[in-house]
């Protein structure tokens, strides 16, 4: 492998693992604070993406349009998230997981439908903001400009999310719940409140990857679970529950499944990677690579 | 226990007993007041998920058909109604959709899913209940051939009919010396890229495939792929990629220069045109089944201005062959005056059919017809929002049918 492919596998590798860790990262920090597998959660990116393609399309200014999607589509995420988890996961908490998984799972046939009869089955399409389109060229290579927007906006969300999660009085209450959350109750935190405002910024993740990704792909009826599986499986390799977990864990999967495409002896088997991965994770450290046991 | 007849257990029941009413009350108070009754036919088809626009393209036309036949009288005096169902591209769901719709709904036919993963799988249902099973989008070879059974019938170019039809336009080419081969990872694009490869080397026996890769169906990111090709710098990429799939493969390559580097070919459908509009890279060689805009047939204009004026877009190639599908059942149950599937089938099998496409032929021996397929290179038009095919050649079907020995053999190996 000489540095010019080494260069392109490497970017490809980051490529996937962008926009894998925004989705991840929110599914990972509900799981971690609220201790629910929410299936749903590709349903949210899902929207967020449609709702791009209608907002962008009635803006018709290409870079105003994403701009607004990106302020707006996250938020009204956030508040359905906040509906959903008021009416629906607020009675779940204290059952076990499988009805927990359940519910969630009918919100994603629910949600499904819903973008079906709203939005059509038409597969959407949006150009990148203007200033995104085309490439760059460095040291002979080509990257388009776009795909490296998106890796600049995984490394600010993380960062963000680390701030938010160790510097606010926010963040301590969640990390205090991530670790114990009945010492958190009798510490006279709203706990109740505290959730919800947890899997608003979950959803909103969610939504904040929907967006981004809406130039950059077709926008279809498939994207919530095609982008679930992904996201679940480096949650569990990276740790359930942990932000350097999720971006760990989307490295690793993204730079595997690049590597694994561009080596010709193994490019067959390249999507299995993310599963060999997981399970072998699974076996050596079930609780994942930087989550904690229970 | 509580009594089924307590006032809560009423209250409950009650919308569902409203449902019911409304629901058979639509399904008999039908136009055509002289009708003997109704009589199901059946489409399952992906009408949820990324390919879900080629699904619904088939929807829409087999229920303009049947509006149609049941303007016209219906078929043999009965009024026909559609059973809808979503197999979700899944073959499992597929399956448990068409057995429903025989055992249940008793339908007289049943019509084809999108994905040829799904087809295969029911297509030994409509064996098992001696139901017609007619194909409109789906085409994997295998459904005619080694999976041949004897209620299938195949309007669609069949995966080997497509892959030999581009062929044929680039073998010729002998300035094309190195080619690289990408499609999804099923058994349509093996089969259509198999086809692809044996008649180009046929053709051009210095043609070399210098890579392959096949990526899984819905993929998200072809980053590692163009990139790889591009390394590769192949003269030809042959790709039979589509759907969602096609348009995020073109917004990620657009941005390397990729089609202006290769000369690339893919199926060019109307949906995804519609889609990706002026973003739909032009100097493409496409390929497609039936492109609304080049079928010079008076049969298919008059389709074109009412499917537009009905759903307020332009007929893909699903939904052209999906209106051929439905008549050619119909057309063939009322010349047999009968539902019977066997009376049915005789007068479909080895007949000529009369179709949106032009007149046609079902093939005795596998039930394919001999519909053509369409090559052009895509340019700009003034007339559509989107690129169209300039001078689009008409492949006639005659001339890609599978030879009949190989279909012999490989119906015996089923």
């Amino acid at each position: 492998m000489n540095g010019e492919t080494f260069a392109l596998f490497v970017f490809a590798g980051l490529s996937e693992a962008s926009v894998l860790f925004l989705v991840a990262a929110g599914l990972s920090l509900v799981f971690g604070a609220l201790r629910v597998i929410n299936m749903a959660h590709g349903s949210f990116y899902m929207i967020a993406a449609f709702l791009t393609t209608v907002i962008v399309g009635a803006v018709a200014q290409s870079s105003l349009g994403f701009l607004t999607a990106l302020v707006v589509a996250p938020v009204t995420v956030a508040l359905m998230g906040a509906l959903i988890e008021m009416l629906v996961l607020r009675r779940l908490y204290r059952r076990e997981h499988l009805l927990q998984l359940l519910a969630t799972y009918a919100l994603t046939l629910i949600f499904a439908g819903g973008v079906r009869m709203i939005f059509g089955t038409q597969n959407r399409s949006i150009p990148p903001p203007d200033f995104l389109t085309g490439r760059v060229s460095i040291g002979g290579l080509t990257f388009p400009t776009y795909k490296l927007f998106l890796m600049l906006a995984a490394v600010v969300v993380a960062v963000g999310l680390y701030l938010l999660l160790h510097r606010t009085s926010l963040g301590r209450d969640i990390r205090a719940a991530v670790d114990d959350p009945l010492l958190l109750n009798s510490c006279g935190v709203n706990v109740s409140r505290l959730f919800t405002v947890v899997f608003m910024i979950g959803a909103g993740l969610a939504a904040l990857g929907g967006v981004l990704i809406s130039p950059d792909q077709a926008v279809t009826g498939a994207m919530d679970t095609d982008v679930l599986v992904d996201a679940f499986a480096i949650s569990v390799i990276g740790g359930l529950g942990s932000l350097m977990g999720s971006f760990v864990g989307a490295l690793i999967v993204g730079l595997a499944t690049a590597g694994g495409i561009l080596v010709p002896a193994t490019s067959r088997w390249s999507l299995a990677f993310i599963f060999v991965l997981m399970a072998v994770v699974l076996m050596i450290r079930p609780w994942g690579l930087f989550g904690r046991p229970e | 226990m509580r009594s089924p007849a307590s006032p809560r257990s009423w209250l409950v029941l009650l919308p569902l007993v409203l449902l019911v009413v409304v629901a058979c009350g639509g399904g008999g108070g039908g136009t055509a007041g002289a009708t003997k009754g109704t009589k199901k036919v059946g489409l399952s088809t992906a009408l949820s998920g990324s390919i879900a626009s080629y699904g619904q393209a088939g929807l829409n036309a087999i229920e303009m058909a049947i509006d149609d036949i049941n303007a016209k009288g219906g078929v043999n005096g009965y009024k026909i109604e559609l059973d809808q169902a979503d197999d979700t591209a899944k073959p499992d769901v597929g399956t448990e959709n068409a057995r429903r719709m025989v055992l249940e709904d008793h339908v007289v036919a049943l019509f084809g899913a999108v994905s040829s993963a799904v087809c295969l799988a029911e297509s030994p249902i409509a064996k098992q209940y001696k139901i017609p099973f007619i194909t409109f989008t789906c085409n994997d070879y295998n459904l005619t051939t080694t999976k041949f059974e004897p209620y299938i019938v195949s309007v669609v170019p069949n995966t080997y009919m497509e892959g030999t039809a581009i062929a044929n336009v680039l073998g010729a080419e002998s300035r094309y010396k190195t080619y690289y081969i990408l499609a999804p990872d099923y058994s349509f694009g093996h089969t259509e890229a198999n086809a692809f490869k044996a008649r180009l080397t046929a053709l051009n026996p210095s043609a070399k495939i210098i890579g392959e890769d096949y990526p899984k169906l819905g993929a998200t990111d072809y980053t590692s792929y163009i990139t790889k090709i591009l390394a590769a710098k192949p003269d030809v990429v042959y790709s039979n990629i589509y759907a969602g799939d096609l348009v995020t493969f073109v917004k990620q390559a657009t941005p390397y220069d990729f089609f202006n580097k290769v000369t690339f070919t893919t199926l060019t459908s109307t949906d995804d045109l519609q889609t990706l509009g002026k973003d739909f890279p032009t100097n493409l060689l496409g390929y497609a089944r039936a492109p609304f805009y080049a079928i010079d047939t008076p049969q298919n204009k008059d389709f074109v201005k009412r499917y537009q004026a009905r759903y307020s877009k332009y007929p893909s190639e699903w939904a052209i062959m999906g209106y051929d599908a439905f008549n050619l059942w119909a057309n063939a149950a009322n010349k047999a005056g009968s539902f019977d599937t066997d009376k049915v089938m005789a007068r479909i099998v080895g007949q000529p059919f009369k179709g949106l496409r032009g007149t046609f032929t079902i093939r005795s021996l596998d039930h394919q017809a001999d519909v053509p397929e369409w090559v052009g290179v895509t340019t700009s038009s003034p007339d559509y929002p989107f690129p169209i095919f300039k001078d689009a050649k008409l492949v006639p079907g005659a001339s890609l049918l599978m030879p009949e020995d190989q279909v012999k053999k490989l119906q015996s190996q089923g």
